[in-house]
């Protein structure tokens, strides 16, 4: 049997030697239970980083979110909500972003493409406006980048019209589409005066047509500030100014919009600011119509009663629903004024409404005190049109004042063809008496009006 | 068993290692984790580290704080003070100032929360903020909320009496179109107006004929909308784009009817566009001449043309097309230069010079389309005529010049006193002019 195992130092050696083993051990536990929290973060942001990936794996990576279980590319991003999209923009580099923007440029052109760059770019103006403006600047498919500036014009926040102009002022080919004007006026909306101060510093060849835009807000918003900053300059008083400055002060104040009309009315390239401020009084106040006209010069009242006929007659595209007033209730006002404005234009506004209801029309005509209504039906039979031709003449007829209805008559047969012969041969094929085929050849007048 | 004293040791010490190692795990763990809530990592794109409480946030600084502040204290904001903010941005007082707040606040809500965004909006009593709010939500608002804000600007949306660059309402369809030409075809069905015949708009045709071919064909079979030649037209173009082949097919099959004028001149400037080969083949599948005629006037007449320079866009400058075209017997062409000459934007010497260069064989052809570009002067134009050497060719510009020019006359007429010619010179171009004014102006083109 073996003898037992001596020691080799004492016992009070050995237990001082195991707690310093002891305490050894504790303390490079809980540094090696430390390291190891450490290791574990690495990979974790590692993980953190991959949302920002590398340039070369932002190129490859088409997925922008996974919505539920699946995956959702940038080109499917209109469906995605933007309290989504906000966080995923907002981690993503820079490097991604640019990189999303070139994959939807790589999309097949319509509607899907289209759906897809607004989204894209109405939201990321919102998240990182200059990542924007960057993806933009780098856009090769040019069609692709004017749907990326109409969504950066619409979406952009308030904050960034002035960056946003810079950045555009500097991009090739302004002049596709108006993105350059539509800028204008969302900014003038909010920043008048910087607006302005950008038109300054960054003139464009040609016709200016941010003026408008700009104009039309500032007019409103501070129509003195706006009137002082365009007599400032003479480059800046251009027809569309003077027309957008006049008419948006009137929106806030048109007493004082009509003063100054009036002072300037003669003014080079004016006359169509006073036209349209007088179309949109008899739209919306008559009676402030009624008083611009009567303040006005005769012949340049007779001119902007001739922009009333037009307007209230001519098809325009583009107009609003409801814009254009009714030709009843144009050439009724017509005749509240004196006859001498209106006796030139009121026939286009009057065959416009007979042409849509005769029976109306005619019993408006008949209630009118015999002066008037020899002048209206004078100037009605005037514009009169080949469809309508017999009743008009019928009408023509009743007129009181002999002088009166044998030139209106004879102008209205006169005009019924290119030569005197065809006016002859046109009177024959009218269904009208005799007596009046007779009359009509009698006062037909030598010349063909030109209205 | 008694264990003996060292193994009994050496478990006791494996006990304080493993303990010292979980408790320096958790001490650090703790530490991390408290360290982490303390301090966000700031956002790449947010410069401020510090995020805005919405407490501390009132609507109106809307325009002066970044979007990321706002749209997180938005987020963050419980319903009630999203409420109030929506009544701050009512009550301020009209100006610049909230005409920010309210398409800030409004293009933001709507992106974050469509419906209580319109709920708010359909709460705002004064109509010109309510218009505002709207135009807002328009220019902001994420796909899937389109339909809600198309219904509620059919509702409410009032068309503003002044001048304004852009149409909301307008907007917001065409916006929805591009997502869903279906939903929006039975959106403006069910808002058709009173006396409207053709509610549905002919670029949605278009693009549900695009995306989804046999249903926007069904819907016209359906309605018999064939008769109607501008959801026709509209179909085919959204048809090639979807299956060019087929659409040039079926063009080419119905080329000789009267209202096919235009698609088979959208057929042709697309495969100009996209494939001149297959232009080429296309028009000489025409069924004769006078449709290939047809073909090119309707492709290219009454188009803006603008130079490469302005658009980006070479295939459209008025010279490549010039260029393009009289690659084609003149009978095809004859008559059709006259709009691209008149689009040039570059000097009259310029295509001057490009008629110079033509064949004999063609050279008088174009010279007769000769048309001024639209922003020479009279004297900028004669003056690119009276250098070209040729006698001949130069009588033939200077009638076409007379003819078309859109300068005011007294203009041509002093730029002729002006121009470095002896008597006898000035003389034969005054005859000329005098020649061309006792013309009659030109008729209606003939198409065959």
């Amino acid at each position: 049997m073996p003898n037992p195992p001596t020691p080799l130092i004492s016992k009070r050696v050995q237990i001082g030697i195991v707690g310093l083993v002891a305490a050894g051990l504790a303390i490079g536990g809980f540094e090696a239970g430390r390291k190891t929290v450490d290791a574990a973060a690495v990979p974790k942001s590692d993980a953190g980083a991959s949302a920002q990936p590398s340039a070369d794996r932002a190129s490859q990576s088409a997925t922008l979110v996974e919505h539920g279980r699946s995956p959702i590319s940038v080109r499917e991003i209109a469906t995605v909500p933007f309290s989504e999209l906000y966080d995923v923009l907002k981690s993503a580099s820079r490097e991604q972003l640019l990189a999303w923007a070139r994959d939807l440029e790589q999309m097949p052109r319509g509607p899907r493409q289209r759906a897809a760059v607004n989204a894209y770019y109405k939201s990321l103006v919102q998240v990182d406006h200059r990542a924007a403006i960057e993806a933009v600047k780098s856009a090769q498919n040019i069609d692709m980048r004017e749907i990326a500036l109409e969504a950066l014009t619409r979406a952009a926040p308030e904050s960034i019209w002035g960056e946003l102009a810079e950045a555009l002022a500097e991009l090739p080919y302004p002049r596709r589409k108006n993105v350059r004007e539509d800028l204008i006026w969302n900014w003038s909306a909010v920043d008048p005066v910087a607006t302005a101060q950008f038109i300054t510093t960054h003139p464009v060849p040609g016709e200016d047509r941010r003026l408008f835009s700009l104009l039309c807000n500032w007019g409103q918003l501070n129509p003195e500030q706006a009137r002082d900053w365009v007599e400032a300059d003479p480059s800046r008083q251009t027809e569309d100014a003077w027309r957008a400055l006049v008419t948006s002060w009137a929106e806030t104040d048109r007493a004082a919009a009509v003063n100054y009309a009036l002072a300037n009315a003669s003014r080079p390239d004016f006359a169509k600011a006073i036209d349209e401020l007088a179309y949109d009084f008899v739209r919306e106040a008559e009676a402030d119509a009624t008083d611009l006209l009567l303040r006005l010069p005769p012949d340049h009242a007779k001119g902007v009663m001739q922009h009333v006929a037009h307007m209230t007659t001519a098809l325009i595209l583009g107009l609003p629903d409801g814009y254009v007033k009714p030709a009843d209730a144009v050439a009724k006002w017509m005749v509240t004024l004196p006859a001498e404005q209106w006796s030139d234009s009121i026939g286009l506004v009057t065959q416009d409404w007979f042409g849509r209801d005769p029976s109306a029309a005619t019993q408006w005509f008949n209630q009118l005190s015999p002066g008037i209504r020899d002048t209206a039906l004078a100037s009605f039979c005037r514009f009169a049109d080949s469809k309508s031709i017999e009743q008009v003449v019928a009408l023509g007829l009743t007129i009181y004042d002999r002088k009166v209805r044998d030139v209106a008559l004879g102008k209205l047969v006169r005009n019924l063809g290119e030569t005197r012969e065809e006016a002859l041969q046109a009177i024959e094929g009218l269904g009208v008496g005799d007596a009046d085929k007779s009359y009509l050849r009698k006062v037909m007048a030598d010349e063909k009006d030109d209205r | 068993m008694i264990a003996r004293p060292s193994v009994l040791a050496a478990v006791a010490l494996a006990g304080i290692a493993l303990t010292a190692f979980f408790v320096g795990r958790h001490v650090e763990a703790g530490r991390k984790t408290s360290a982490t809530t303390v301090v966000a990592p700031a956002p790449a794109t947010t410069p401020k580290p510090e995020r805005l409480s919405y407490q501390a946030l009132h609507a109106s600084d809307v325009l002066a704080s970044s979007f990321a502040d706002f749209y997180e204290a938005l987020r963050s904001a419980p319903t009630e003070a999203r409420k109030q903010w929506a009544s701050e941005v009512e009550q301020m007082p009209a100006g610049p100032r909230r005409v920010a707040a309210v398409r800030g606040f409004y293009k933001l809500l709507i992106q974050f929360d469509p419906a209580v965004a319109i709920k708010s909006i359909r709460e705002i009593q004064d109509k010109r903020v309510r218009n505002l709010a709207l135009e807002a939500a328009v220019d902001a608002v994420p796909g899937f909320a389109i339909a809600d804000l198309a219904a509620v600007m059919a509702e409410l949306y009032q068309e503003p009496g002044g001048h304004t660059r852009r149409s909301y309402s307008d907007e917001v369809i065409e916006q929805w179109t591009d997502l869903d030409p279906a939903a929006v075809v039975r959106f403006q069905e069910q808002h058709r107006r009173p006396a409207e015949e053709n509610p549905v708009f002919t670029n949605v045709i278009e693009n549900w004929a695009q995306v989804d071919l046999k249903a926007a064909k069904e819907w016209m079979d359906s309605r018999d909308e064939w008769k109607s030649p501008e959801y026709r037209r509209a179909f085919i173009n959204g048809w090639y784009e979807n299956d060019r082949p087929a659409a040039v097919a079926y063009v080419l099959a119905h080329a000789s009817e009267t209202d096919m004028r235009d698609s088979v001149g959208n057929i042709l400037r697309g495969l100009y566009y996209d494939a001149k080969d297959e232009a080429r083949k296309f028009i000489e599948a025409l069924p004769d001449d006078r449709t290939r005629r047809t073909a090119f006037r309707a492709a290219f007449e009454n188009i803006m043309y603008d130079e490469v320079e302005d658009s980006g866009e070479v295939a459209f400058s008025p010279r490549a097309v010039a260029e393009w075209m009289v690659k084609f017997p003149p009978a095809y062409w004859k008559g059709r230069l006259k709009d691209l000459f008149n689009w040039s934007g570059k000097p009259p010497r310029e295509m001057i010079s490009w008629i110079q260069e033509q064949p004999p064989e063609i050279q008088d052809i174009v010279a007769a389309d000769y048309t001024p570009p639209r922003k020479a002067t009279a004297a900028d134009s004669l003056g690119a005529v009276l250098q070209v050497a040729d006698a001949r060719l130069r009588d033939q510009l200077l009638e076409a010049l007379f003819k078309r020019s859109e300068s005011p006359d007294e203009d041509m007429v002093d730029a002729i006193s002006k121009a470095p010619l002896s008597a006898e010179q000035r003389a034969h171009v005054l005859q000329l002019k005098a020649e061309v004014d006792a013309r009659p102006n030109d008729g209606p083109v003939d198409d065959g």
